[in-house]
């Protein structure tokens, strides 16, 4: 029996209705909600090719077409058990999908992600979700706005956001206060995390 | 201030922004007219699934789109044909809501008990 991992959730809506998947060789997997036995949500599971898969997650290539460029033609129904965290198996259907309900309409397109804007920092700097890092500048990235200190503690790493300091000038090796924002977000297995926002830098 | 369903302690998270202001999000349905069973939040759906995925918090929460287009498109996901959109007129007293997610455009609503969805609820003709 064929088994996948969830990966990634890119659509949710009072639940799970899209995700990413690996299976233990590596095959990329994408399921879609489709229907519900009881309370339990059953999803249509399709291996899809990584750079298609790549594709419709920059919003390039719409669901329908995702699902239907199938490797093969197989396709699977999942129904979790036990924790989502664990591994699913996957239940192999003979009936061709193209014949199912369970294709999305055409041109669902996901929409690339956007940059996180200045208003969850300003609530965390307002709610005083301060935090102070001193360390040695282990890596400052301007072009995509992340850094990492090396500190007593080990490394801590965080972003920069719009209207924020920006990282330049700074000198790998060089020690810095960073004055950071706490902000809670969600990571693509929508667990919580905290992410440090650089709002105030200082050499020391 | 009592919310609609009963929240674990520490939720919504101190980063959920209070509803001051007029606004509106987009919430879909099952039937017109709207129920208060159009607003129930997946826990209350699902009372003994364990949510590994997703917080007690947010689970307890109301998914929410707050624009149209996004709405729209998410009703062509095979789970979600068939369903009807309505536009929810949030104002002072809604409760507290949040962006979830990747995506901009989703958010956790956490309604007040004394908010009356229904009243501000219309469905939106596409």
């Amino acid at each position: 029996m064929k088994t996948v991992k969830i990966t990634e959730i890119v659509e949710y809506y009072d639940g799970i209705q899209l995700f990413v998947a690996r299976d233990p060789i590596g095959g990329h997997y994408l399921g879609e909600a489709v229907d519900k036995v009881g309370n339990c949500d059953r999803y249509a599971v399709v291996g899809v090719r990584p750079e298609l898969l790549a594709d419709f997650q920059a919003g390039r290539v719409d669901l329908r077409t995702l699902l239907l460029e199938m490797p093969g033609g197989e396709w699977y129904i999942m129904m979790p058990k036990g924790t989502i965290d664990d591994p699913q198996e996957l239940m192999p259907q003979l009936v061709s999908l193209a014949d199912t309900d369970y294709l999305p309409e055409e041109d669902y397109f996901l929409e690339p992600d956007e940059p996180l804007d200045s208003g969850p920092v300003r609530r965390a700097l307002e709610r005083g979700k301060v935090v102070t890092v001193t360390g040695l500048v282990e890596h400052a990235n301007r072009s995509v706005g992340e850094w990492a200190l090396l500190t007593d503690g080990g490394i801590q790493s965080g972003k920069t956001y719009p209207g924020g300091p920006v990282l330049d000038g700074l000198q790998v090796g060089k020690r810095y206060r960073f004055k950071c924002a706490q902000v809670t977000e969600l990571d693509p297995l929508w667990r919580d995390k905290q992410t440090l926002y650089l709002h105030h830098v200082e050499h020391v | 201030m009592t919310y609609r369903e009963p929240l674990p302690e520490g939720c919504p998270p101190d980063n959920a922004e209070e509803i001051t202001a007029p606004r509106i999000v987009y919430r879909l349905l099952r039937s017109a007219p709207p129920t208060d069973d159009d607003f129930r939040s997946q826990r209350a759906e699902k009372p003994h699934r364990i949510f590994r995925r997703v917080t007690e918090c947010r689970a307890r929460g109301v998914s929410v789109r707050t624009d149209l287009d996004e709405a729209i498109e998410i009703m062509k996901l095979p789970q979600m044909q068939g369903k009807l959109l309505c536009q929810v007129q949030l104002d002072n007293g809604a409760g507290r809501i949040m962006q979830t997610g990747e995506w901009p455009n989703h958010s956790t609503w956490w309604p007040l008990a004394d908010f009356d969805i229904l009243a501000n609820c219309s469905v939106v003709t596409i």
